[in-house]
């Protein structure tokens, strides 16, 4: 058979432009094909995994069971109407994932068109675009900043199909150059359903004569969504970079963000120097003054500047040079390297070596912690809760506060005691917020008893078991509360110009009292617990003491009024910060030790305590379990016996 | 051909380094067939995406036909063609547009990748099943198609990870006999596996790692000659620890027991 390689026909120095976009195009349809069967077969895995949830949960509910089994037992009648049900069921999904899927983007796209008839409507000169551009590119920046970065990531670095690809004769360029498509598809779908609707509107309402010349202009938006793309990319390319080059050289990932933190506390503090303590307020104003990047698009579309446009695309073409450059430095390099990784579960082969001598001991702990939390439909919310809603709210809350004061002599709060007293009144109780919400951290205790007996069953004491739940709590309530905390920081900054040293009491503020909240929510949880083993996962909570309500309430009273307090007196700052501190280290610490003290205790008690049912009960209730089963999953679960069994007698 | 140089392979880096190759030196002939063994976590599927350009390796040299993979890798990835274990990549396409996309890399012509296909389809008995998508085909369809896929563009070097693992008994003959003829035209054939029966009659040269480090280099014939009755792998790591251990008393520059001869 003939050799069809490049190298043996003499086409490898001669294969021409058409030839190599002919690959590359086929790489690209190749990796459209496989993202968008990956995407729906994820959706149809997670729907799925509901349906089995659903299920599980039917069958360990006593009153579903019996219903279930009053329903099996009906007439005929019942069982049309049952079918009747199910037909009503699978419409209403249907319906459902039409609204959810085309209602959205219908919604959307009816909104920007009203968006530009308001905008043709109030200016009818050719000055309608202006203002319509600018909410365009706020809407798209914002879209394609949350959308894109993990996409981008995922398809520049995680792909599955890339160790393959890797053995084919493709050169880094090449692979930069499809991905990229990949990118630059997703993007203009979702520029595309910002700007037509908008321009259409605008059009309708400021005439179509202008329609096509502004048509063409608006072509100029393609531009800065390129630079957005590029920016991800190189992000991407950078922090995978990054990751890649700790595995090789672990000092220099020690000293990145040693190096980092002090060159910006370092900077700071020059800054503050030479601004006379306003350098946060200065660094806020120039953010700022960054917003308006859109307007200047908006102005060369408005202007029809040619000049600007090539400027644009000038930048562009930097851009494009800027990425290949990082590419080719460094892409082959990370994909090479990525098996290497010490954290990356999917494609290591590090941990896949070392698996039982990483995760042994106190790790493995905090990491069983972590995975019985994050399957939670609780800890998704309060997660989402935390770090999104929770922030925005607390900005909100924040500006009406501002409003509201704002006629009661402002200059009197830039005083030391006052700012104090701001301190106090805004961040303890609010910064308390998301780590009280945060109830997934301790909830395998009073939700799942089945944690109980995976407790007593580990080689691990029960003060070890304890102190890594703590931990954990504490990770997940101070995790929970920071990003709120930052950004009232930085309003603080902004609008009240506070010193830069006042973060370091406000951050002290916040540890506290993340520590006290968390020893104090697990300490709760076990004093909550009842267990019943009448089935495996059953258990009764105790009516709630109303002492966990009031103590909530003084956490929220108590610091707000010791910051009325700081203002009307005229105690020195620090001296206040001083007491506080002492206060709740105080206050941890007592937590701490009722936690290993009365805590530890109970949970000893329960335990030991545990009225198991009996054998003959087990036996029915599994072999039920069993028999309601197919023989599919009968066959996985003897496997899994199996498994489990051979590794015990090989421990042993 | 392919030949490997002092292959290392590290984990980690300074005190908490980890070998998984450890000093491997082997060669791949053209005109033959070479069998990759080992049992699980010895080094097989790492030694085999070094060789591929996949991972990199902390030092030694991979060359195949003269190209070096890590010197100048686009040739080098011109030169082979690669069945992977696992079953993940590319389950969005059918069988048929796997086909085309592998045809259009290598830019194989509309003629030529028609025949191949419609010789090979025959061959492996896969007319049915081109069109349908590869996240629905069984273990075993789906390595034929990749088997189809790394034979399209006939490289001169093939490296097959684990192939007859999944492959039917029914059609693990047919599979046999396209390696064969391969080989049989000057080509070179690097197949990977747990299991040493996969190579009896195929294999005309057998290459051991046991726990990253090369044991064994020679025949199966002679190996069989010097363990008989033995066909079982660990029972051959064993034997061949013993075999070394006492090389290694004789004369310490022997690290690798290497026979040839035998059926």
């Amino acid at each position: 058979m003939r050799r069809f390689l490049y190298s043996d026909c003499g086409e490898d120095d001669s294969m021409n432009w058409f030839r190599k976009s002919r690959r590359i195009l086929a790489l690209f349809r190749v990796l459209r094909e496989c993202e968008r069967f990956r995407v729906k077969q994820e959706t149809e895995e997670r729907e799925e995994r509901r349906e089995l949830q659903k299920k599980r949960l039917e069958e360990w509910v006593p009153d579903r069971r019996k219903k279930n089994q009053a329903e099996e037992d009906s007439s005929g009648e019942q069982q049309n109407s049952s079918r009747k049900k199910k037909v009503a069921a699978a419409l209403g999904n249907l319906l459902k994932s039409l609204f959810f899927s085309f209602g959205g983007c219908t919604a959307l796209c009816l909104l920007l068109f009203l968006l530009g008839l308001f905008f043709g409507g109030m200016h009818p000169t050719v000055e309608h675009l202006q203002r319509g551009v600018q909410v365009v590119f706020t809407l798209s920046g914002c879209m394609l900043v949350l959308s894109h970065f993990s996409r981008a990531r995922f398809l520049l670095y995680r792909e599955i199909n890339l160790p393959y690809i890797m053995t084919m004769p493709f050169t880094t360029g090449d692979l930069l150059k499809a991905k990229f498509l990949q990118l630059a598809g997703g993007v203009y779908r979702i520029t595309a359903i910002l700007v037509l609707p908008m321009w259409l509107g605008c059009s309708l309402m400021g005439g179509w004569n202008a329609a096509f010349t502004e048509a063409v202009f608006l072509g100029l938006l393609v531009l800065p969504g390129f630079v957005l793309i590029f920016l991800f990319s190189v992000i991407c390319l950078g922090y995978t970079y990054v990751r890649v080059v700790s595995v090789k050289y672990p000092w220099r990932s020690r000293l990145l963000p040693l190096l980092a933190g002090g060159g910006a506390v370092l900077f700071l503090f020059i800054l503050d120097m030479q601004t006379g303590g306003e350098s946060g307020a200065l660094l806020l104003e120039l953010l700022w003054d960054l917003l308006p990047f859109n307007f200047i698009l908006g102005q060369i579309v408005l202007g029809r500047q040619i000049l600007g446009a090539v400027v644009l695309l000038l930048v562009n073409v930097l851009f494009w040079k800027l990425f290949f450059l990082l590419g080719q430095l460094f892409y082959q390099r990370s994909l090479l390297l990525r098996w290497d990784l010490r954290d990356d579960r999917k494609y290591n082969d590090f941990n896949s070596a070392r698996i039982e001598r990483v995760h042994t001991g106190f790790q493995a702990l905090i990491l069983r912690e972590h995975r019985t939390v994050r399957g939670m439909l609780s800890y998704r919310i309060t997660n989402g809760l935390s770090h999104i809603v929770f922030p925005l709210l607390l900005l909100l809350l924040f500006f009406l506060i501002e409003w509201i004061t704002a006629g009661f002599g402002s200059g009197e709060l830039n005083r030391p005691r006052h700012l104090t007293g701001l301190l106090f009144r805004y961040f303890l109780p609010l910064s308390l917020i998301p780590a009280w919400v945060n109830r997934a951290a301790a909830t395998p205790f009073s939700r799942d008893a089945f944690t109980i007996e995976c407790m007593l069953a580990l080689p691990f004491d029960w003060k070890t078991q304890l102190r890594a739940k703590e931990l954990y709590s504490i990770g997940l309530c101070g995790t929970g509360s920071l990003p709120g905390v930052l950004l009232l920081l930085a309003g603080l900054m902004g609008k009240r110009r506070i010193p830069i040293w006042s973060i370091c009491p406000v951050l002290i503020l916040w540890a506290g009292v993340t520590l006290w909240v968390a020893d104090f929510r697990v300490m709760q949880d076990i004093r909550n617990v009842e267990l019943d083993w009448k089935t495996p996962k059953e258990l009764t909570l105790k009516k709630t003491s109303p002492t966990a309500g009031l103590t909530l309430l003084a956490a929220f009273l108590l610091p707000f009024l010791v910051g009325v307090v700081v203002e009307l007196t005229a105690l020195p700052v620090l001296i206040v910060l001083a007491l506080t501190g002492i206060v709740l280290l105080a206050g941890c610490l007592l937590e701490h030790m009722q936690l290993f003290g009365e805590g530890l205790h109970q949970l000893k008690q329960l335990g030991r305590d545990v009225s198991r049912p009996k054998r003959t009960e087990w036996i029915r209730l599994s072999l039920k379990k069993l028999l309601s089963r197919d023989r599919k999953s009968i066959r996985e679960s003897v496997k899994n016996g199996a498994e489990n069994l051979y590794q015990r007698l090989r421990k042993k | 051909m392919i030949d490997v140089t002092n292959l290392i392979k590290e984990f980690g880096s300074g005190d908490k380094a980890e070998k998984v190759l450890d000093n491997v030196t082997c060669m791949v002939p053209n005109n033959a067939i070479t069998g990759l063994f080992g049992r699980k976590k010895s080094g097989k599927t790492i030694a085999l995406r070094i060789i591929t350009g996949v991972q990199s390796f902390t030092s030694g040299r991979v060359v195949i036909d003269g190209k070096e993979i890590n010197v100048d890798q686009q040739e080098a990835k011109k030169l082979f063609g690669y069945v992977p274990d696992s079953r993940e990549q590319f389950q969005g396409l059918t069988g048929e547009q796997y086909l085309n996309f592998v045809a259009d890399v290598y830019g194989v012509g509309k003629e030529e990748r028609g025949q191949f296909i419609r010789e090979y389809v025959h061959l492996l008995n896969v007319e049915k099943e081109l069109e349908n998508r590869m996240s629905d085909y069984s273990d075993g369809l789906y390595k034929k198609i990749m088997l189809m896929g790394a034979l399209i563009y006939n490289p001169r070097n093939l490296i097959l990870d684990n192939i007859f693992s999944s492959i039917d008994k029914k059609d693990a003959p047919v599979v046999r006999d396209i390696l064969k003829k391969y080989s049989r035209e000057g080509n070179a054939v690097l197949l990977s596996g747990s299991e040493l029966s996969a190579a009896e009659g195929l294999c005309d040269r057998v290459i051991v790692l046991v726990k990253g480090q090369l044991k064994y280099e020679g025949s199966l014939g002679a190996l069989k000659e010097k363990y008989p009755g033995i066909t079982n792998l660990e029972e051959i790591d064993m034997k061949l620890n013993e075999e070394l251990e006492k090389l290694k008393e004789k004369d310490e520059t022997v690290p690798v027991l290497r026979l040839w001869g035998g059926r």
